[in-house]
């Protein structure tokens, strides 16, 4: 009865080998093989309520349950708080992996819907006034998408309003930021 | 004067200004001076990470690049900032994988990070022993029988790397400001982060679980130190807005230390 616990109820669910090894690059190299599914993780998350806990997502991930894992609601309504990294016995970065599968998550998403874009609306609804969130936020996708990714939130202020150019510090972080960028795309793993 | 980069971040620029201002003059009170870091960049806060891993640790050392250059310890205000950067330098020093490719990337943007800042939030430079000493001598308007519960939130309570360690910054430069003290056992809790934007049915009721505790017990003022917190208390609150007679007023920090101190 007890081991039956230790594994997400799966219905007919195929064990993809690749997926650990993916979603562990994506966090940047976490050993989810050292978890002892202790569920310390799922004791202090805040969301984990009546879903699936985190102590259950991680043994998902490690038998390669890649659909039974991106159906979870876990990557979706996770904070980020980090606590369960906090709490982990085994030193495991357990925040880092939900940040992977909120990756995968937001990339399984139907063609069309920017990740980029999905990534700073919340952000700027959380610091801009409404009126100007929409508007702006397509004004500077439109013109120069890296401004958000170089000023935030403050992209919609300093381009949103139909504003043609930088100032001149601001345009230098810009074209630093394109660069890393651009580099980033190039060196990033899948 | 003990001079420290300062990176204020988008919220600060934004919608949290008074924070930014507040901060400012009472550092300068207690004998610090903010300079502001020229050239700064989003830290990419909790969004990058899932749009791009290498990206959401070569962002923020960017910034810190750019302290090094100017040689000075780093402060910063936002618990999201303070996280993020710290997080990139973990990343960098932990994991020498990681910390040649964040270099190969800044190389490409002509900057370098060495991987030696120092990055503080500014609780723990306005609360160190001899500026507490200061606040406490140069307290001008005691904040007398006022009831004051401190709030911490995840991101300044949580994992000693990335958060600050445990502590009682806030407490102490409450008490330091002659507040009454009023105690909640959720002011480490999370509030919610971006899941009051995305979920509100769900994250709100968590965070107005923080907001009972500090009411039920009789404070007047919660005081943060993080602007997502603030956004996300004000938001719980306005959903119970005429329900309370008496609402409970949230405030960074320093606003109540510039009151007590008389910056006007
Ligand atoms: S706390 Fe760590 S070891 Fe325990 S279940 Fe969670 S991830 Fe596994
Ligand atoms: S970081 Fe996410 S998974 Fe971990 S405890 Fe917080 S909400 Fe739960």
């Amino acid at each position: 009865m007890a081991t039956a616990h230790y594994f997400p109820k799966t219905g007919m669910a195929m064990a993809e080998h690749d997926f650990p090894k993916l979603v562990a690059s994506l966090a940047g190299g976490a050993s989810l093989a050292a978890c002892c599914q202790c569920g310390a993780c799922s004791a202090v998350c805040p969301v984990a309520g009546p879903r699936d806990t985190v102590r259950q997502v991680i043994q998902g991930v490690r038998s390669g349950l890649r659909s039974w894992v991106l159906k979870s609601e876990l990557p979706r309504v996770c904070t980020v708080c980090g606590y369960c990294t906090t709490v982990c016995p085994q030193g495991i970065e357990v925040s880092e992996v939900i940040y992977a599968l909120k990756r995968v998550v937001l990339s399984s998403r139907p063609a069309g819907t920017s990740l980029f874009r999905d990534c700073f609306t919340h952000l700027a609804a959380a610091l801009l006034p409404e009126a100007i969130q929409e508007q702006g936020l397509a004004m500077v996708l439109d013109r120069e998408p890296l401004a958000l990714l170089a000023f935030g939130p403050m992209a919609l202020a300093m381009l949103g309003d139909g504003r043609t150019e930088l100032p001149g510090e601001n345009r230098k972080a810009l074209v630093e930021v394109q660069r890393l960028y651009q580099a980033a795309m190039e060196m990033e793993a899948p | 004067m003990i001079r420290y980069a300062y990176y204020p971040g988008c919220a600060l620029q934004t919608v949290a200004r008074d924070y930014d201002t507040s901060l400012r003059a009472v550092s300068r009170l207690l004998g610090f001076e903010l300079v502001v870091l020229e050239g700064w960049n989003c830290c990419g806060a909790m969004s990058l990470p899932t749009a791009n891993y290498l990206l959401s640790l070569a962002l923020p050392a960017r910034n810190l690049a750019l302290v090094e250059e100017i040689g000075l310890p780093l402060v910063v205000a936002c618990g999201t900032c303070l996280n993020t950067l710290r997080r990139s330098r973990h990343a960098c020093n932990q994991r020498p994988e990681w910390r040649s490719r964040v270099q190969a990337a800044l190389h490409r943007a002509g900057r370098t990070y060495r991987g030696e800042v120092e990055i503080g939030h500014a609780l723990e430079v306005l609360a160190g022993p001899l500026a507490l000493a200061k606040l406490r001598r140069q307290v001008r308007h005691p904040l007398k029988g006022l009831r004051v519960a401190v709030y911490y939130g995840c991101q300044l309570s949580g994992p000693g790397v990335q958060g600050l360690t445990p502590s009682s910054y806030l407490e102490e430069l409450m008490t330091g400001s002659g507040a009454e003290l009023v105690n909640i056992s959720q002011k480490a809790r999370c509030c919610g982060n971006n899941l009051v934007s995305t979920r509100p049915d769900e994250a709100l009721p968590l965070v107005q679980e923080i907001l009972n505790e500090a009411m039920t017990k009789g404070a007047q003022y919660l005081a943060v130190a993080c602007p997502m917190c603030r956004h996300n208390l004000l938001a719980a609150q306005k959903c119970t807005a005429g329900c309370t007679p008496i609402p409970l007023r949230i405030a960074y920090f320093s606003e109540l230390l510039a009151e007590a101190l008389g910056v006007t």
